[in-house]
């Protein structure tokens, strides 16, 4: 699972299935927000794949007018031989969260103060039977040191399946951002 | 103010530089006149408009352009407004065209720029109006060194070749490796840093010093220490420069990849690459250049690139304190699928927003504002004199060569600063 598949609604998970992935995402923006950077790990399976494409202002084609293909957000990301913001697994991310526990790891210390808002949960089956498709939206309200003040939205797709420490583990995670130009100096934190 | 001013910014020897030279708006807008209005500047790199029609868009200081492909395989850069009001005729960051179709009133240009047609263009214009006068404004100059693409709007300018002049030298160490050159792997990531250009470029001119401590979580000891024992700083022309790694004559092949010992990138898929394709390197680089490993380099006055890591970036004036960087990815052209794919993930870990040292090296860049905000202290001038003197020429190689620690790239980048200030005239009051 390398793209974003926004087309497909699937079939709705049973409330009790879906409430629980629900309190799980919920669970795992909280952990976020608290800084417990290694525990997050525990959200993650280890053949983990991890995606934030780039997004760009692109142009549609003229076959395409009159149609939904004219504009589709595909088309506005990198593809998946192309430069990402991040293309990596869990090996990658263990590294990433290892840097943030030294107090001369300058772009975290002092970290920022991050907080991530989870709507739009959508949780269906696929062709697997212990393997979800999960959607959902986030809001990063983002701030550090006195002033650097920032908001960042964009898409999760997730795969998730059942098992790991949290009843959940997270397979595969691709970010459709909702920036073209950055507005910070670094991405200096998880979604 | 007087151009002696000027020398008050940056003092004859380059040892003293002022807090003004970052902080102070009115230099600021002089700087994109006599700076950015003059100079030659990255627009682009030829594999990413490979075919007729293809685009980009660019920023020349704050001057939006785009980057286009024409007829014959020509490229053209064009400041990206309409001739009849001033809107973007071009509303894409990328993309393939027969024509640039204004949204106001559909003035109507080709690939070339070259005025094509507007509604009513018979009916309702008079008989002195002529095509040939109503295309987009051309950039004056454009040419490629190794598929880097470079403009300017200055006629006068010297050319593309005399303005890099031997920094062409150690370039080709980068670029022209294998028949083919580099091709880049992508759009660019963009970001914005609360910060002046300069300093990102300033950074890549040849500052070995910082990584032993902003990058200390990163670049062990060890490394720091093998960095500072064999690496140099070059400045092949004033305000280019590098940090130069030279390896020792009887360096096995299996060193020679351009990373650094333990950074993402250096995998073994990578290294082996490099060790197949030494042979060729050899020959097209000669003796010498294929044993140097360089570190980063600064061309004047804001591009960039980062040999170890794969990267060339753009640091793009936006006010005193604020940056918007551009930086692509690339990597050998005729390298397999395996390789570009390890060198890409190898870049994101390590540069651009999410990267682990570009953090950090962000981090900085944003927190020195805080100290060429400070008016009051407009007296007290940056330190710019480490290794002073330890310059020297070498019959082997060009340009001013020193210690891995000596500022002097740093130095003559802030003199080539001031020159092009000073080529303006005196500064209004």
């Amino acid at each position: 699972m390398s793209r974003i598949d926004e087309e497909r609604y699937g079939e709705s998970l049973p409330r009790d299935l879906a409430y629980r992935i629900e309190q799980f995402l919920y669970q795992e923006a909280r952990c976020l927000a608290s800084r417990r950077h290694r525990e997050w790990l525990t959200f993650l399976a280890d053949d983990l794949s991890y995606k934030i494409p780039i997004r760009f202002t692109a142009t549609g084609s003229l076959q395409d007018q009159e149609s939904d293909e004219l504009w589709r957000v595909e088309n506005e990301l990198s593809k998946p031989d192309e430069t990402h913001f991040m293309d990596e697994g869990k090996l990658e991310l263990t590294a990433r969260i290892a840097k943030t526990g030294y107090l001369k790891a300058w772009a975290f210390s002092p970290p920022p103060r991050t907080r991530m808002h989870i709507s739009n949960v959508e949780a269906s089956s696929t062709d697997y039977d212990d393997e979800y498709r999960v959607l959902s939206n986030f809001l990063i309200f983002y701030s550090r040191h006195d002033h650097e003040q920032q908001l960042y939205s964009g898409m999760r797709e997730d795969r998730i399946r059942p098992g790991g420490q949290r009843g959940f583990e997270i397979a595969s995670r691709v970010i459709t951002p909702d920036w073209n130009v950055f507005q910070g100096a670094a991405l200096n934190f998880f979604i | 103010m007087q151009n002696q001013t000027l020398s008050d910014l940056v003092s004859d020897n380059g040892t003293r530089v002022s807090r003004r030279v970052f902080g102070d708006e009115t230099l600021y807008k002089e700087e994109l006149r006599r700076v950015f209005h003059k100079s030659w500047l990255y627009l682009a790199h030829e594999s990413e408009i490979p075919n007729v029609g293809d685009y980009v868009s660019a920023t020349m200081g704050e001057t939006p352009v785009i980057v286009t492909r024409g007829k014959g395989n020509k490229v053209h850069a064009l400041l990206n407004a309409c001739r009849h009001r001033g809107v973007a005729v071009c509303r894409a960051n990328r993309g393939n065209t027969r024509a640039f179709v204004c949204p106001y009133h559909a003035w109507t240009y080709g690939i070339d720029g070259r005025f094509m047609g507007a509604p009513f263009r018979k009916e309702a214009y008079p008989d002195d109006f002529d095509n040939k006068d109503w295309g987009l404004v051309p950039v004056a100059k454009v040419a490629s060194y190794c598929g880097l693409i470079f403009g300017t709007f200055d006629e006068e300018a010297e050319s593309l070749d005399e303005h890099l002049g031997d920094m062409r030298y150690y370039l080709d160490v980068t670029f022209d490796r294998r028949a083919g050159g580099v091709e880049i792997l992508g759009p660019p990531q963009k970001w914005i840093l609360e910060s002046n250009w300069k300093l990102p470029a300033e950074n890549q001119v040849g500052d070995n010093y910082h990584a032993g401590h902003l990058h200390g979580t990163f670049v062990s000891q060890p490394a720091y220490d093998e960095i500072l024992d064999i690496a140099q700083n070059v400045c092949p022309k004033r305000g280019h420069g590098l940090g130069l790694r030279i390896m020792p004559e009887g360096t096995a092949p299996t060193s020679m990849f351009p990373g650094c010992e333990g950074v993402p990138g250096a995998s073994p898929i990578v290294r082996e690459y490099y060790e197949e394709v030494y042979a060729e390197t050899q020959e097209r680089l000669g003796e010498l250049r294929s044993r140097m490993r360089p570190l980063s380099h600064t061309v004047f006055p804001n591009f960039s690139l980062l040999h170890p890591t794969y990267t060339v970036r753009v640091s793009h004036p936006r006010g005193s304190h604020r940056a918007e960087i551009w930086s692509w990815a690339y990597a050998d052209k005729d390298a397999p699928d395996e390789v570009k794919d390890q060198i890409r993930k190898g870049y994101m870990l390590t540069f651009g927003p999410s990267g682990t040292l570009e953090k950090e090296d962000g981090e900085a860049w944003q927190q020195q504002v805080i100290g060429n905000k400070m008016e009051v202290a407009n007296d007290y001038p940056y330190y710019y004199g480490m290794g002073v003197g330890t310059e020297r020429r070498d019959e082997h190689m060009p340009g001013l060569i020193g210690p891995a620690l000596s500022e002097h790239p740093q130095r003559n980048y802030y003199l080539a600063w001031r020159e092009a200030m000073e080529r303006g005239g005196a500064l209004a009051r």
